[in-house]
């Protein structure tokens, strides 16, 4: 963007101005309160408007309502883009009345309304236009100088970074990202400080846990009070059940105590009756009392045994006759011949066996090794006739495929040369032509001038001094003018007093002619006089003003030549812009850069062209040598080719066969080798299997020598080992009978000493059985029987009389028989009839006992739980409470966690976003402003260190150390950085203009000139306005050829 | 002539958790339900009606205190010998460890502890009434069918807990949900039904009427309108010519009111009138839901206003909901770190799934700008003066 003009109708101090820009560097010039200030707020309000980002109006801005007439607070701004489009924003400045209009300076149409409205309501045109905001802008693109509270060091240092971030993160118009990131951790740690004093987040949260752990605690008490107000009506209905119960049990208990009584006195009676007739039966079998009842049992044994070993001497005579027979029947069959009769030995069967087995694998080993010789004999004759079929590639070894591969390489690279080569002549060719076309109608605007430079630069001086003619000459009839206008108003004046003066001489003269008197003459000598002087003054005023007419008309006269001879430079330089379509010369510089710099990339192109030709008629010879070489090889192992495309099919074909050649061969020095060695096994199984059977040879013959030493025959048409079986068996047959006839023997013997024994043993037990019957007083066993068996009836009616006797006992037990009738009597009325018969009194009591224990024990309880309920400790608060804690609790939490969460994303967003952008600008800016610096230095300092986190080092050139800045350095430095900054923004977007307030309070003149330079180097890309108050400045700049514009 | 006394829905000890609001407010809230129902058994003391139905919903089911049992039991042995029958609903069904299994509760009080009709007689009068209780949750719709009363010279009165299928609330779910066909029948002189929390008639006939009592003291803000009970009055025959007639009783005098402000559209100026125009502030809770979307000075701004009003109400509390919008500063386009943040928030804007991620996003934004800005970042919970 560039600013043309500024028309101010009203602001501050400035009313009814005009301020015309140039492009690139400009000085404007005021002495203190002139207005510089003013005007550089103006430009910005007249862009941006008044309104701050929230809407609100400052009321400053009250105070630069112009002095003189407040309804013309306003005025109007013209600039252009980078892209040449023109624009008038025109406003008033009111706190409520506020009016803007845009029109497009080509069209002229307003266009206020295709800008979008801001927060404020308002169009942003500056926003629109350079992309950035009204504090962004001011805080970017105005560069004033640095002051310093103290000189030089780190500190100094520290705060001009400061001040760079601020500009590169928010555009000046806020903090840095540091400061942000530090304000927005200050926030975050606000909500959650973790010593837990302080911090919302951590006091709810530590709040929350407490009524979720009240809230558990009163659950679980209203839980157990519920379980005990339930346990305490469960034990009152025990209560009242057991009480229930006890009647009911007592009731019970009256009557069956009465049946139990009237039961025990029957039953008494009963009892005695018994017992009388048992007495008697007693007292009959008295005399059969003292007879031994144990001893018979013992007698009774005795018989018994005395039996049984009677029966058992005669089955052992039975047996013993048997035995005897049968050992006399088998002596006489029995033939125990000769000591001659050998079994064959276990080792040689197993050694039979054994080899018989081995010469059989030996057999089949032998017959496996037949067949595989036969095989491998086939494998080699069918391996002979592939190799028959197959071209002779013994003469290449194994280099064979080495060999084709670079025929077929050299066939190729051949084409692909030529083709190359064809293909970059024809891609030449065609750039050729089509930078010819592009600078064709270049050549035509310019290949009139020999040379473009001097002629532009002369047109430009021409234009210069015309221009710097004009103004003088403009000026010059300015004040002619003003001059004249003077004079006009001044002449009526003096004529006036001429006329004056004249009456009064007049007057006078009269006067003095009537009166003659002398002191007459003294008025009337000043009269004359005076009005002598004003008709002097009056004739040296028309004198005056026709020389300024004079001069005036030559002045005009000069203006008409200056105009007619600016209009003569210019026509041939118009005309090339014309004919080129520029606007600028500054275009039209540029476009004749890019001519000659086109010119240069056709003559390159050009040599580049031939070069490609005659590498391609090399290319084309070439290729047929080639060919010809390469078919002769390849029809030796028999394909046929004759075109470059068929080499690499032969050559393939030829490796594939070569392949199977190689293969082959192998194959067939394997099955040579697999062909001897299957001959050698053979050889070896048929002599190991003739050892063998000599071996087998060997060992039937001992077999058979032994069995006929023993005298066995076999059957001649019987095979060896089916004779040997038979041996063996006919062993074993004589072997059993030997045996058996030995066992009868031995039977025999134990039986005839056995016999003995028990004779011995009957005769004794006999001899005691006869002393117990003597002494049991019997004559007999019988009789002895029949005496036990009354004693028993005896015994049986004792016991009888002493269990009745016991019984009789239990039933009255503490009562007689007396008492128990009397007791009857009494309570027979008194009895209730409708309960069970049936009763036990003792369990009744026992069960009237228990339940009295149980109603004591129930009372007990519920008058604990009674105690337990009367003394609860009550609960503070209530479950409603505690939970409606609990939401509100949440809820807070919820929101601030919500925050925290944000402040997070906010600080994680800001910290990448700024690590990118300062990453990302760093080199670039180090880069600029070091430039920037060394030119305003003079090379005093080179080197400006900007880090990735925008940090910054200055190295001394002298000996690179840590640089220390004076006051004017670090301005310096300021500067040059402030520029670096606001040509990074502009980068992407349109180019800022910018407006300096003094920032050269420090520079000495040497630095001065040079920072002038430097920014009118600048000012070839961007417009400055720089605002000063001093006349060095103007002057350096003037010697610089930088306009100046006076306040 | 027959009176008996109508309520319903007096949760006692609830709690109130929606919206979420200072805990004193709803420890406020219970010591006026109580106040209301002791009250109310003043008037029993005094008038000595036939009997008094409470149709469901006594207690707030889970969150009842012993002590709060105890009160209403004492309410009930005082007002002996008049009749108190209970029909248990959704909020405090009869359970094994509820208030009407544990507590051992006097002569006069009849719980209709079982999920079908079981009929009860008064001693003296022609009056039978036939409930039913809650055993859980939920019960039956079906239930009504299923009610027969007899023709048998008594004023028969129905007393249930159920939502008459024009009646359903929004936001409140149904519970045995009936027609008012299916239980009209001749010798049903009254139904007391309870659900609804409103004073409203479910038909009004010369020899039938079914209501609604609502609860006696307000629970929610919607509840607006004067609040009490129904006194129901049996004149004449029932064989012959009798009437039935329904009058309602003020309780309390205190109300609710709750007034909703977008923050777009509502200037302070309105809500100043609207919260002047409350009648009988100082018996009234207002609860202020500022809604829309906005930006935070502008909400709290309004709260400002709002709680200057605080001393002029019973009570007075804002609930918070509005959704606050991208900042307009947001929208820079410059080439600086404050315009790259911008941008990566409004890219993550766009593709916010939900709306926390929505909001984080828009929180994020104005915190950095501020940050960046060196404005201060006002925080939602500091100016509604919630913390």
């Amino acid at each position: 963007m560039r600013f043309i003009r500024a028309r101010i109708d009203g602001y501050g101090r400035l009313s009814g101005t005009e301020f015309t820009f140039s492009p690139g560097l400009q000085i404007i010039l005021g002495p203190n309160e002139r207005g510089k200030s003013t005007l550089r707020c103006c430009i910005t309000d007249l862009l941006f408007g008044q309104r701050q980002e929230d809407g609100s109006y400052d009321e400053a801005n009250l105070l630069r309502q112009p002095w003189h007439d407040p309804e013309t607070y306003g005025g109007a701004l013209t600039y252009t883009l980078d892209n040449g489009e023109t624009f008038i924003i025109e406003r008033t400045f009111h706190a409520h009345r506020e009016r803007i209009s845009v029109i497009n300076g080509a069209s002229g149409l307003d266009i206020t309304d295709n800008f979008p409205r801001l927060s404020h309501g308002w169009p942003g045109v500056g926003e629109t236009h350079l992309g950035i905001s009204r504090s962004a802008f001011i805080g970017a693109a105005t560069i004033s100088h640095f002051s310093l509270d103290d000189l030089g060091g780190q500190g100094a240092l520290s705060g001009i970074r400061d001040r760079l971030l601020a500009v590169a993160d928010s555009g000046g118009g806020g903090r840095s990202a540091e400061k942000a990131l530090r304000q927005l951790e200050q926030w975050a740690r606000a909500l959650n400080d973790d010593s837990e004093t302080r911090g919302p987040i951590p006091l709810l949260k530590k709040r929350l846990r407490a009524l979720k752990d009240e809230a558990e605690v009163c659950s679980a008490t209203m839980e157990q009070r519920r379980g005990i107000l339930a346990r305490l009506r469960l034990v009152r209905q025990r209560r009242d059940e057991l009480e229930g119960q006890i009647q009911d049990l007592g009731r019970r208990w009256e009557r069956a105590r009465f049946l139990d009584r009237k039961r025990r006195y029957e039953e008494a009676r009963r009892i005695l009756e018994q017992l009388d007739e048992a007495r008697k039966m007693r007292f009959e079998l008295a005399p059969y009392r003292d007879t031994p009842i144990e001893t018979l049992e013992n007698a009774q044994r005795l018989q018994m045994r005395v039996e049984t070993i009677r029966l058992q001497i005669e089955r052992e005579r039975q047996e013993l006759s048997f035995l005897e027979r049968e050992w006399e029947a088998g002596i006489d069959g029995a033939n125990f011949s000769s000591e001659a009769l050998k079994p064959i030995p276990e080792s040689l069967e197993r050694a039979q066996h054994e080899l018989a087995a081995e010469e059989q694998r030996f057999v089949e080993r032998a017959e496996q090794i037949q067949e595989q010789l036969d095989q491998v004999q086939k494998q080699i004759v069918q391996i002979q006739q592939k190799l028959a079929d197959l071209p002779d590639f013994s003469r290449m070894a194994g280099q064979a495929i080495d060999w084709l591969s670079q025929l077929q390489q050299l066939a190729e690279t051949a084409k692909r040369q030529l083709d190359q080569h064809r293909e970059t002549c024809r891609q030449l060719r065609q750039e050729t032509a089509r930078a010819r076309d592009a600078i064709r109608e270049d050549l035509e605007i310019f290949s009139d001038f020999d040379s473009f430079a001097d002629r532009l630069k002369h047109h430009e001086e021409a234009t210069e001094k015309s221009r710097e003619e004009k103004i003088e000459t403009e000026k010059l009839v300015n004040h002619l003018l003003g001059a004249l206008e003077e004079s006009a108003e001044q002449l009526p004046g003096l004529w006036g007093l001429n006329a004056l003066c004249a009456v009064v001489l007049v007057g006078l003269a009269l006067t003095y002619l009537i009166t003659f008197r002398l002191p007459v003459l003294y008025p009337l000598a000043i009269v004359t006089v005076a009005q002598a002087y004003y008709l002097y003054s009056i004739f040296r005023a028309y004198g005056h003003r026709r020389a300024m007419e004079k001069q005036l008309s030559d002045a005009q006269a000069k203006l008409d030549a200056l105009a007619r001879s600016e209009q003569d430079n210019r026509s041939p330089v118009d005309d090339m812009l014309q004919r080129a379509g520029c606007k600028t010369i500054r275009e039209l510089e540029a476009r004749y850069d890019r001519y000659r710099n086109a010119c240069a990339r056709l003559e390159e192109m050009e040599q580049q062209l031939a070069q490609a030709e005659s590498d391609l008629a090399d290319s084309e010879e070439r290729l047929p040598r080639v060919m010809d070489y390469v078919a002769r090889n390849l029809e030796n192992l028999g394909e046929t080719v004759s075109e470059p495309a068929e080499v690499a099919g032969a050559v393939a074909r030829l490796i594939d066969r070569f392949h199977i050649y190689r293969e082959q061969k192998r194959k067939m020095s394997e099955l040579r080798n697999s062909l001897q060695h299957t001959l050698e096994r053979q050889r070896a199984v048929h002599s190991a299997l003739e050892e063998v059977r000599q071996k087998i040879q060997d060992v039937n013959n001992r077999m058979i020598s032994i069995m006929r030493d023993s005298g066995y025959v076999w059957p001649s048409d019987e095979d060896l080992l089916s004779a040997v079986r038979g041996y063996n068996e006919y062993l074993n047959r004589v072997a059993a009978e030997r045996s058996r006839l030995e066992t009868l023997r031995e039977r025999a013997s134990a039986l005839r000493l056995q016999l003995e024994e028990d004779g011995r043993e009957e005769a004794r037990l006999r001899a005691q059985l006869n002393e117990l019957i003597a002494a049991a007083g019997a004559v007999s066993m019988d009789d002895w029987q029949v005496r036990v068996q009354k004693a028993r009836e005896y015994e049986a009616w004792a016991d009888a009389c002493q269990n009745l006797e016991e019984r009789l006992s239990l039933t009255l037990g503490r009562d007689t028989l007396e008492s128990l009738e009397h007791a009857l009597a009494e309570s027979a009325n008194s009895v209730i009839d409708d309960l069970p018969e049936q009763e036990d009194p003792e369990v009744l009591s026992v069960l009237l006992s228990q339940a009295r224990d149980e109603l004591d024990r129930v009372r007990h309880e519920e008058s604990e739980l009674l105690s337990e309920l009367t003394n609860w400790p009550g609960s503070s608060r209530g479950p409603a409470q505690i939970q409606e804690e609990i939401v509100w609790t949440r809820f807070q939490l919820d929101r601030l966690e919500m925050e925290q969460s944000a402040l997070a994303l906010a600080l994680a967003t800001l910290e990448e976003a700024a690590m990118q952008r300062h990453r990302r600008i760093a080199p670039g800016l180090s880069r600029d402003a070091s430039r920037f610096l060394e030119y305003i230095t003079g090379g005093a300092h080179t080197e400006v260190k900007i880090g990735p986190d925008l940090s910054l080092s200055l190295r001394s050139t002298q000996d690179g150390s840590e640089a220390y800045l004076s006051k004017g350095a670090l301005d310096q430095l300021y500067l040059a950085l402030r520029l670096a900054l606001v040509q990074r923004l502009s980068r992407n977007g349109e180019r800022l203009p910018m407006l300096l307030d003094d920032p050269f309070a420090n520079y000495d003149d040497v630095r001065l000139r040079a920072a002038l330079e430097l920014l009118r180097e600048i000012g070839r890309d961007y417009q400055i306005l720089l605002f000063t108050c001093r006349q060095d400045t103007a002057r350096q700049a003037e010697t610089c050829g930088i306009p100046v514009i006076t306040l | 002539m027959i009176n008996l006394f109508h309520l319903a829905d007096i949760h006692l000890d609830a709690a109130f958790l929606d919206p979420p609001l200072p805990p004193e407010y709803g420890e406020m809230r219970r010591l006026d339900i109580r106040e209301t129902v002791a009250g109310i058994f003043r008037k029993v003391w005094e008038q000595q009606p036939a009997a008094v139905l409470i149709a469901g919903d006594l207690f707030a089911g889970k969150y009842v205190t012993p002590e709060t049992v105890t009160f209403f039991r004492e309410l009930c042995e005082r007002s002996a010998p008049v009749p108190i029958l209970i029909a248990p609903g959704n909020n405090d069904p009869y359970t094994e460890d509820s208030p009407y299994a544990i507590v051992n509760w006097p002569q006069n009080v009849t719980i209709f502890d079982v999920p079908e009709w079981s009929c009860w007689q008064h001693p003296d009068l022609p009056l039978s009434v036939h409930g039913f209780g809650y055993r859980s949750k939920d019960t039956g719709g079906d239930i009504f069918c299923r009610l027969r009363v007899p023709k048998d010279g008594r004023f028969h009165v129905a007393l249930g807990h159920g939502t008459e299928r024009n009646y359903r609330q929004e936001g409140v779910k149904p519970r045995a949900t009936f027609s008012l066909p299916d239980i009209l029948q001749p010798g049903l002189h009254y139904l007391a039904l309870g659900h609804v929390h409103r004073t409203v008639p479910v038909i009004q006939e010369a020899g039938f009427q079914a209501w609604y009592p609502g609860p006696p003291e307000p629970l929610d803000f919607d509840e607006s309108g004067p609040r009490g009970f129904l006194q129901v009055c049996f004149d004449g025959n029932p064989y012959t010519e009798y009437s039935v007639g329904v009058d309602f009783e003020q309780a309390t005098s205190r109300r609710v009111c709750e007034i909703t402000a977008d923050v777009a559209a509502s200037s302070s100026d309105a809500l100043i009138r609207m919260l002047q125009e409350i009648p009988v502030p100082e018996e009234t809770m207002v609860l202020v839901r500022l809604a829309g979307d906005g930006q935070p000075e502008t909400v709290a701004m309004l709260a400002r206003t709002i709680l200057g009003f605080r001393e002029r109400f019973r009570w007075l509390g804002i609930h918070d909901t509005t959704r606050y919008t991208v900042p307009p500063e947001s929208f820079r386009v410059e080439d600086t770190v404050y315009g790259d943040f911008c941008r990566i928030l409004l890219r993550s804007l766009e593709d916010a799934r939900d709306e926390a991620s929505r909001v984080r996003c828009v929180l994020a934004l104005q915190a950095g700008i501020a940050a960046l800005s060196g404005q201060p970042w006002i925080s939602r919970l500091t100016h509604t003066g919630e913390r």
